[in-house]
């Protein structure tokens, strides 16, 4: 007698689903295209190089950094920044800039005009986009066009012709008698050119006389101003800060302040600290918004806007009046003045 | 031509295969419908309330930046009202324009002009030198709206140097009688209406634009594609804004957008100016409620299909696995495994499909069961029938050619048939008239023994039929009354329960008369060994007398002789010389030596009479059989030859020697002669070896002495053992008996001795001795 056959059991025995395993691959698959779908790219890290040219200019970096932690770049955590702080001296800042493209950095954000001209010529033939802050771009071939500048930089143009010619304005209107306007200025800075380009024929129809002494360094700056304090007679009534660094440095605001406190010669400021200083005004855009407005175009760089095609912006001017040393010089701010004034330091 | 198309065959596909696609169908598309209702009902309310939240927040966005526009106009037309413009010295007119400049940073320059387009007064946040926009054209509509006491707003223009939006505003001067005496405009930078846009929230991530009646951007949180004056005309929106699409209510529009993405966007124009503000929301964030639903439907309908595939699966193997179990049962059954069940034990139709199905393979099982036996049945039975048949041909050619007469008889019946043989034998015409003998009708009256017959062969029947079988001797006769001698073997057999006795008989009158005829010559034979044995001993007992006379009368003679000797010459002396001499000759020389030659001679005859009786006494003597060790025998025996085998510096071997059933003094002898002769006959030439073995078997014992002596010629071989044979070089003592003894010795054991020789090589004797003796000799 054969045994009985359990059909269907021992059979399919090795056919059996296994359901335990089923379920198991079908978890799996369910996490692995959640995963998939969920998961987070690693963020890039920018590396950004920050230049400042000469200390009055330094708080641009702290509106640029602050904006750009606003706009989701964390320090440390997705960005880097190399920030160099110079003193103006050109071989420095150019040494500064090669490092930084040899670095392969992904930006460098180069203030005021010097650094930014500087960081122009460093970046030929790399792509590594600039954004400049401060700087001017009239007569300098630092960008193309306000709405195209070309290239691969882009930034926060400083209105150096309006604004000097403006100061020029003020400082006629707080001393309406100032016949000769004492000028020194770095002759080689970039916006010197264009900033005298719109003095001369203003001071012209204004009737006055502009004393300049052009120089091109500090010492020459100093020597310049301390035989100006040994002329006799002086022979100005009036001093305007010009754009440039040796004006805006402590060291040459210094030596003028000096000599025009000692001759009690009026001021017209160029850098907000300027006014603070002993300056009668100053007249400046803000470097904070600068910092920041410069901020926004990395951000549309890194987000892949070229920055040649990005239109440069400019940043609004504003008035700081210290009444005091107007008051001190004996001298009046109008009423209509005070009123177009964003600052009154009294 | 008619073409056929042939079809292909359907491919085989498991309905489990086939369930689970249908299930998986069923279930997708129920899920499909589900979410797509879900998902359409869900678009539909989420498009409406999308549409009425655009449209507020365009609304919000338009006020937002009307009111920016209403303030510059609300700053301008308080400073006319207030500032008494037209009563005031050209100084105060420009103090009162610088306080307003410094109000309101978006106000670059503020112009007074006098009812003549004469400028009044002037002020600027630039330096002089930069120009402002006051075009004829410009002044023309500015006098012409003023004119009609409105507001005025130029359409939007950019700055030289810095590329932004700039727009000419302007409103009427009156004096307090309500006369027009010039107007007040004012250069409003458009920037500073960005930041404006820029804050106006549109969900979470959309956006809102100014455009103006051209499609140029003039407002937008992306600065740079303002100062890039960019026209968007391109942009569905901005076109329907252009050509003046009247707005339709709770119209939702998707289209590309500034960004160059798919949104949900609106426009509502300003009025004054003619601007638009355009809002964008990302078509993801606006239905973003839909998109949630979506991907929670894609979820759900991959987990569905997820859980479709597995539920179905598994439905479809539970469906099927009974199904299968069947289809395999079926597959089984078919193959004639009839013992196969369906362990399906479900309460439905299908457990009840597989109960009956058990049950129709048990009938099935029970049917075929008979079936195959039946078939099973009657093969064995043909096949035994044909075994039997070829048995029944194989008997009946042995019952029919058997040489021996083989007949059933029952004690009751008597014969029942009987083969040709048995016919013949009974001297019967057929088997018809055999059958008809009774078996008393085969036998004489009474048997040699004296027996009645009848008696007799109850007896022998009897006993076959106790025994099963029974040999027995029997004188039959035949029909016609010869008597011959038989033997009759009766076998018990049981035919369709009777009993019956099958007889054997074979005809032995033939042998019993060479039986008869062999006993007598036995008889005979004894007799004559007998007589031989008597006239042996008789002969040589008898033979002994004469001779002792022959040797006593020799002696005799030769003291006869002895006498005459010493009397010789007195004897002789008489006689001539010649005579003398030949009569001394004889009685000193001739009669000494034939005395001599008698008395050898009846020295040797005694011998030989000695031997003869020494070997009629051994066929005579009786034998006493007892187990031996012939080791010692062989033992003893060399010792008694050590100074030989010295001698001949000998090498024996003696191997184990079994023991020997056998008489004590004849085995010693037979031994004792063997290895007398193989150390007498070592061959001088070379050392000798003897070498003595021994094998028993159930029968016999075998002892083998074998030595590399002079050997025996081949023709000599025959003779070995016949009494006074000697062969070879004679030159040793002896008479030629010792192997005669041994080999009639050896027939008394029941046994032999064997030789096989070769001249110079050696002899070997092999003595055979019979484990039981007593049964012969």
């Amino acid at each position: 007698m054969s045994t009985k056959t359990e059909v269907g059991i021992t059979l399919n025995k090795h056919t059996e689903f296994n359901w335990q395993i089923a379920l198991v691959i079908l978890l799996v698959i369910t996490i692995g295209v959640f995963l998939s779908i969920h998961a987070k790219k690693r963020p890039r890290v920018y590396r950004v190089g920050i230049i400042s040219g000469a200390e009055p200019f330094v708080n641009i970096a702290d509106g640029f950094k602050t904006k750009m932690t606003g706009l989701g770049y964390l320090e440390g955590k997705n960005i880097i920044y190399d920030f160099k702080k110079m003193d103006g001296n050109p071989a420095e800042i150019e040494q500064v800039l090669n490092k930084f493209v040899a670095d392969k950095l992904d930006l460098i954000f180069a203030f005021p005009s010097e650094p930014a001209v500087a960081a122009k010529a460093a970046t030929r033939g790399t792509n590594i986009p600039v954004v400049f802050a401060m700087a001017g771009i009239d007569g300098n071939n630092l960008v193309e066009s306000v709405r195209h500048p070309g290239g691969n930089i882009t930034g926060v143009r400083f209105p150096g012709l309006e604004s000097t010619v403006k100061r020029f304005e003020f400082l006629v209107e707080i001393v309406p008698r100032a016949k000769r306007i004492y000028l020194v200025y770095d002759k080689n800075y970039p916006n010197t050119a264009t900033a005298l380009a719109g003095l001369r024929p203003m001071a012209k129809t204004k009737g006055i006389t502009l004393v300049e002494d052009p120089v091109t360094n500090l010492e020459e700056f100093r020597t310049a101003v301390r035989k100006r304090a040994e002329a006799n007679p002086i022979g100005i009534d009036a001093i305007l800060l010009m754009p440039d660094i040796l004006n805006n440095l402590p060291e040459g605001f210094g030596t003028i302040l000096e000599f025009a406190n000692k001759h009690k010669i009026p001021i017209g400021g160029g850098m907000g600290l300027t006014a603070d200083m002993g300056a009668m005004f100053s007249f400046v855009p803000d470097n904070i918004d600068q910092g920041m407005l410069a901020a926004s175009l990395a951000d549309k760089i890194f987000k892949g806007t070229p920055a040649g095609s990005i239109p440069v912006v400019t940043p609004e001017s504003h008035l700081r009046l210290n009444y005091k040393v107007i008051q001190k010089l004996g001298l009046t701010a109008t009423e209509g003045l005070l009123g177009m004034a964003d600052e009154i330091i009294r | 031509m008619w073409n056929y198309k042939v079809k292909k065959p359907k491919s085989y596909r498991s309905l489990s295969v086939t369930l689970s696609i249908a299930f998986l169908a069923l279930s997708l598309t129920v899920l499909l419908t589900a979410s797509g209702l879900e998902i359409y009902f869900n678009f539909q309310n989420q498009k409406k309330v999308v549409a009425e939240q655009q449209q507020l927040i365009a609304q919000k966005a338009a006020d937002t930046v009307k009111n920016f526009i209403q303030e510059k106009f609300s700053l301008l037309e308080t400073a006319v009202r207030l500032g008494n413009l037209t009563n005031i010295r050209p100084e105060e007119q420009q103090t009162t324009l610088e306080k307003l400049l410094g109000i309101n940073p978006a106000f670059r320059q503020i112009i007074l002009l006098n009812a003549q387009k004469q400028e009044s007064a002037k002020i600027s946040r630039l330096s002089t030198l930069m120009p402002f926009r006051l075009t004829k054209e410009v002044e023309n509509a500015i006098f012409s709206k003023a004119g009609q006491e409105k507001k005025y707003i130029s359409r939007v223009y950019l700055d030289e140097i810095t590329g932004e939006p700039l727009v000419i505003m302007a409103v009427p001067v009156k004096n307090v009688l309500g006369d027009f005496k010039g107007i007040l405009m004012a250069e409003v930078n458009l920037k500073f209406m960005w930041d404006v846009v820029n804050e106006i929230k549109v969900g979470t991530k959309g956006l809102a634009y100014v455009i103006d009646k051209q499609g140029r951007l003039i407002a937008f949180g992306n600065v740079s594609r303002v100062l890039k004056e960019e026209n968007l005309t391109g942009l569905k929106e901005v076109n329907d804004f252009i050509i003046g699409e009247p707005l339709t209510e709770n119209k939702i529009e998707i289209a590309k957008g500034i960004n160059n993405t798919y949104v949900v966007t609106d426009h509502l124009p300003l009025g004054t100016p003619d601007w638009a503000v355009v809002i964008e929301l990302p078509v993801r964030e606006a239905y973003a409620s839909v998109i949630r639903v979506l991907g929670i439907s894609a979820w759900v309908i991959f987990l569905g299909i997820a859980l479709t595939v597995v539920a179905g699966i598994y439905l479809s193997r539970k469906i099927t696995k009974p199904i299968i179990k069947l289809r395999d049962a079926t597959r089984k059954i078919s193959t004639g495994e009839l013992d196969t069940k369906i362990n399906v034990k479900l309460k439905n139709e299908i457990g009840e499909l597989a109960a009956s199905f058990n049950q129709m393979v048990e009938n099935l099982s029970k049917t075929t069961v008979s079936r195959d036996h039946l078939a099973q049945e009657v093969t064995e039975r043909k096949r035994t029938e044909e075994a039997l048949k070829e048995s029944e041909t194989r008997y009946k050619t042995i019952y029919e050619s058997s040489a021996d007469a083989i007949m059933l008889a029952s004690p009751e019946k008597g014969f029942s048939s009987g083969n040709p043989a048995a016919i013949k034998l009974f001297e019967c015409r057929d088997e018809k008239e055999f059958i008809s003998l009774s078996p008393a009708a085969v036998s004489p009256e009474y048997q040699p023994d004296g027996q009645l017959s009848s008696v007799k062969a109850q007896e022998m029947m009897t006993k076959a039929v106790k025994e099963g079988s029974h040999l027995f001797e029997w004188t039959h006769r035949t029909k016609k009354g010869r008597e011959f001698f038989a033997t009759v073997l009766l076998n018990r057999m049981e035919l369709q329960n009777k009993k019956f006795l099958q007889a054997t008989v074979r005809d032995i009158t033939e042998h019993k008369r060479e039986e008869e005829r062999l006993k007598r010559y036995a008889t005979e034979l004894a007799r004559a060994n007998e007589e031989v044995k008597e006239f042996a001993y008789i002969v040589s007992h008898d033979l002994r007398a004469p001779l002792v006379n022959i040797k006593g009368f020799a002696a005799e003679l030769r003291s006869v002789l002895k006498t005459i000797d010493s009397n010789l010459n007195e004897i002789l002396f008489n006689l001539d010389q010649e005579k003398k001499q030949k009569i001394t000759t004889a009685f000193q020389q001739d009669i000494p030596e034939a005395l001599d030659f008698i008395d050898s001679s009846a020295t040797s005859m005694d011998g030989f009479i000695n031997s003869l009786l020494k070997l009629s006494r051994m066929g005579r003597r009786e034998m006493n059989f007892e187990p031996i060790n012939p080791v010692e025998i062989v033992e003893t025996t060399l010792k008694g030859l050590a100074h030989q085998l010295e001698q001949h510096r000998a090498k024996i071997t003696v191997g184990q020697l079994p023991e020997v059933i056998g008489d004590r003094t004849a085995i010693e002898q037979i031994i004792g002669n063997i290895l007398s002769n193989a150390v007498k006959y070592l061959d001088p030439v070379r050392t000798g070896e003897i070498e003595i073995t021994g094998e028993r078997n159930e029968e016999e014992t075998t002892l083998v002495i074998r030595d590399n002596g002079r050997g025996i010629a081949k023709e000599d071989i025959a003779r070995v053992f016949m009494p006074f044979r000697r062969f070879g070089k004679q030159d040793t003592q002896g008479e030629g008996m010792g192997l005669a003894f041994a080999h009639t010795l050896a027939h008394r054991h029941n046994g032999d001795i064997r030789c096989e020789s070769e001249l110079d090589a050696g002899t070997t004797f092999t003595i055979i001795l019979s484990n039981h003796p007593e049964q012969g000799g």
